[in-house]
């Protein structure tokens, strides 16, 4: 026990230097109750039992704590104190189950004993239930009460007979008539009878008074001057200065000149504020509202239209150009309507609108700069099996036909058949022509030429002029026949006669010829021996400034010397054949030429393609292009490619066989092709294992191609076979010894 | 008004009246008039929370019929 207290001063102390707080004294209690707790636990499991009142007491004096505890723990509680305890303890509920004791006060002891504690007595009355709101667990908010579905049914029931009754009453009301019997009372009528009386008696006097006032008139002789006065006031009124200012709702075309048209004024609304009185004449405003329908029904029929014939001509004659015009009429109706027509006696304003079609009509008829044009085409018709009187004068005019007609022309050397052209020399040509090349020249079938030779002639004549006009300009420099000064000069001539173009058969023809793909192969076409080194460099050129301008069409120089040279090409290419008749030798060049001899010594080289005779747009791409074109065409109609298959490839089914090989060159199966493919595309290989396994397999396979069908992979067959040979008979011998085994 | 029921499950339990601006150490007052233990030594509890004696019962949300766990220390 000793020990203990030592420990217990020894916490004070703690305590003491931790804080001086009122709570001080309170904490320092619990602790040393929590140091007897575990005592008391173990002498009983119940809670030491403490006289009720007797510590609320000593709370209530609230002082002297620590020191009243062990008092009251010393001593036995106050009598009176205990007597109220037992007084609770009789008056505990027993629950049902036996060990748990449940002890309720009741209001009025609770209340008492609060009292007691010092504290207010509970609150009874539970006010917010009686106002019919519920406020929520917080008591923050009002509940609405929820609706009560059987009343509302009743309230429901209630109204709908009150509303029946109600329109009964009107109805009743309605109905009801009063019988006069019933309306006239006894004073009403004597009412009636005083007012009828009164109003007769006013209606005399005025009568009596009117004769009298008559009579004065008469007296003095007012009445007559007065008619005459009124007669003549109507006279005056009723004249066209009258109608001055009166609008007339139609335009004044619509009347016609001599025609009596009858006017009404037109109706108005009864409250319009701003109604004039307007004249109409009946049959003219139905003939307007039936154009007008016409007209809206046409509009509703065309819709939008983005090049409104009527919206162009406004917007050219420099009015606004109307936005969604046909709503126009909707937003302001009564605006045109108040501005059409014209007004009676408004001289000027009717001129000015008179002028003012007539400008209008001029500018649409076109002014001095103005030209308006309609964007619409002629409309569309089907063509007739039968001309009309114009074509029938444009076709059959016969032309008329000069007697001359066979004759050629003699001042005309030049023609275009045929390549002379460039090797006759223009008077003022600055090319030196070569007397070789002159001579060079083919021999043109003249009955070939002929039908048309007239026209040809016409043509040429004028192609001549034109170059003429263009040599002219660089005549100055005809005289300098330096050669240096010559190429350039040839050059600028190639540039300046670009515009020149000279089409004809043969070029055509060699256009549509192609590159011969096997063109020179053979070597007999050693066209390069004759060739001028001068010529090949030009050739050279040539070969530049064409791939600059690659036009369809090969432009043929006339006055150049290459145009000799081109004729030499063309005759090289088709050449004629050697006869064969001429003996051994013809033969011989025959075969030659043919190809189906070579020529011995070194092989000949593979002479340029002849380009002047080259398609510019013609390669073996193309060819190869076709047949795809050909598929994808089949492919997607309507994309790309041609609308029409070809004609002359309606039997082509190209064989497409796709064939892949690996790196060692043995063919794939369309599987190894496509993990082939995709190890080359996304660059990983497969492993080492799968690389090795493949590698074994290929061997297999070699092996297994290798092997004999024949014999035994030991050679077994063979064997048996050189051992008959040995020993001269069809079969051997087995011994089951393996010594004497062969 | 509202009634709480504290229970020990040692044997004791009372259902104590009182006001929801009741502070719960005046509950325990209460419950100590009730039970005859001394009210300092009375623990009131909700599952972990131990309810401090200066705190009225509304802002702890104690409403009517709830159970309060009472331990004594």
């Amino acid at each position: 026990m000793g020990s203990k207290k030592h420990k217990k001063e020894s916490k004070k102390k703690k305590h003491r230097s931790r804080s001086r707080s009122p709570l001080d004294g309170e904490e320092r209690e619990r602790k040393r109750h929590k140091k007897h707790k575990d005592r008391k636990k173990d002498r009983s499991p119940d809670v030491e039992e403490v006289p009720v009142d007797s510590h609320l007491q000593k709370d209530s004096n609230g002082a002297a704590h620590s020191r009243s505890r062990s008092e009251s723990r010393s001593h036995s509680p106050p009598p009176e104190i205990r007597q109220t305890h037992r007084e609770i303890s009789k008056e505990k509920e027993r629950s049902p189950e036996g060990g748990t004791a449940q002890e309720s006060l009741s209001i009025e002891e609770t209340n008492r004993l609060r009292a007691k504690l010092g504290l207010k007595p509970l609150e009874v009355a539970e006010k917010p239930a009686d106002d019919g709101k519920i406020k929520d667990d917080l008591g923050e908010f009002y509940h609405k009460p929820a609706a009560n579905i059987a009343q509302q049914k009743k309230a429901d029931k209630l109204r709908e007979k009150l509303e029946e009754r109600r329109e009964k009453r009107k109805l009743e009301k309605k109905l009801q008539t009063t019988l006069l019997a019933e309306e006239s009372d006894d004073e009403d009528a004597i009412a009636w009878v005083k007012k009828s009386r009164e109003l007769e008696k006013q209606k005399r006097e005025a009568e009596k008074r009117a004769a009298m006032l008559d009579e004065l008139d008469a007296e003095f002789g007012v009445s007559a001057l007065l008619e005459e006065e009124q007669a003549a006031e109507r006279q005056r009124r009723y004249d066209e200065t009258q109608l001055k200012g009166l609008r007339v709702a139609h335009d004044i075309d619509a009347l016609g000149d001599e025609r009596e048209v009858v006017l009404t004024l037109a109706d108005k609304p009864v409250l319009a504020e701003d109604a004039e009185d307007v004249l109409v004449n009946v049959n003219i405003v139905d003939d307007e509202r039936y154009r007008k329908n016409i007209e809206e029904r046409k509009k509703a029929r065309a819709g939008y239209q983005a090049y409104d014939e009527e919206a162009e001509l406004q917007a050219s004659l420099g009015f606004q150009r109307p936005v969604l015009s046909k709503y126009d009429e909707e937003i302001d109706k009564g605006k045109s309507d108040k501005q059409r027509g014209f007004i009676i006696g408004d001289e000027d304003s009717i001129e000015a609108k008179k002028f003012r079609e007539l400008m209008r009509q001029e500018r649409i008829q076109g002014g001095p700069d103005k030209r308006l044009e309609s964007l619409q085409l002629p409309a569309l018709r089907p063509a007739t099996d039968y001309f009309d009187e114009h074509e029938i004068q444009a076709k059959f005019k016969k032309p008329k036909k000069k007697g001359k007609m066979r004759k050629r022309p003699k001042e005309e050397p030049i023609d275009v058949e045929d390549y002379d052209a460039g090797a006759v020399p223009l008077d003022t040509d600055d090319t030196d022509v070569k007397p070789s090349e002159l001579k060079m020249e083919i021999a043109v079938d003249d009955e070939e030429v002929e039908p048309d030779s007239e026209l040809q002639a016409a043509l040429a004549r004028a192609r001549r002029l034109r170059q003429m006009e263009e040599q002219q300009l660089n005549v100055p420099k005809v005289e300098e026949i330096l050669e240096h000064v010559k190429e350039v000069k040839e050059e600028e001539m190639e540039t300046e006669s670009s515009g020149t173009m000279v089409l004809d058969a043969t070029a055509e023809f060699c256009r549509t010829l192609g590159d011969i793909p096997t063109y020179g192969l053979a070597g007999n076409r050693d066209h390069h021996a004759e060739i001028i080194d001068f010529e090949r460099e030009e050739m050279e050129t040539e070969a530049e400034t064409a791939g600059d301008n690659a036009g369809a069409w090969s432009r043929v120089d006339v006055r150049s010397e290459r145009a000799p040279d081109l004729a030499a090409g063309s005759s090289v290419a088709l050449d004629a054949e050697p006869a064969l008749g001429g003996g051994v030798a013809g033969a011989l060049q025959l075969a030659l030429s043919k190809g189906y001899l070579e020529r011995a010594g070194t092989a000949p080289a593979p002479r340029p393609a002849p380009h002047q005779l080259a398609a510019r747009h013609y390669s073996i791409e193309d060819k190869s292009h076709t047949g795809e074109d050909d598929k994808y065409g089949r492919r997607e109609r309507g994309h790309s490619g041609p609308l029409q298959e070809f004609r002359e490839k309606s039997g082509f089914r190209p064989h497409v066989k796709l064939e892949y090989v690996d790196d060692d060159g043995r063919p794939l199966c369309p599987k190894e092709a496509f993990r082939y493919l995709s190890h080359k595309f996304h660059g990983k290989g497969p492993g080492k294992n799968k690389q090795e396994k493949r590698i074994k397999k290929a061997v297999q396979e070699g092996l297994m191609k290798k092997m004999s069908s024949t014999d035994t992979p030991l050679g077994t067959l063979q064997m048996l076979q050189e051992k008959q040979r040995e020993t001269q008979s069809p079969y051997v011998v087995l011994s089951g010894a393996k010594r004497d085994h062969k | 008004m509202l009634e709480v029921t504290c229970n020990d499950r040692l044997g004791k339990k009372v259902r104590v009246k009182c006001n929801p601006d009741d502070t719960v150490g005046d509950l325990k007052k209460l419950i100590a008039a009730q039970t005859g233990t001394r009210h300092d030594k009375i623990v009131l509890k909700k599952w972990y929370t131990v309810f401090k004696d200066h705190i009225k019962l509304s802002d702890y949300e104690i409403h009517d019929g709830m159970n309060l766990e009472l331990y004594y220390q």
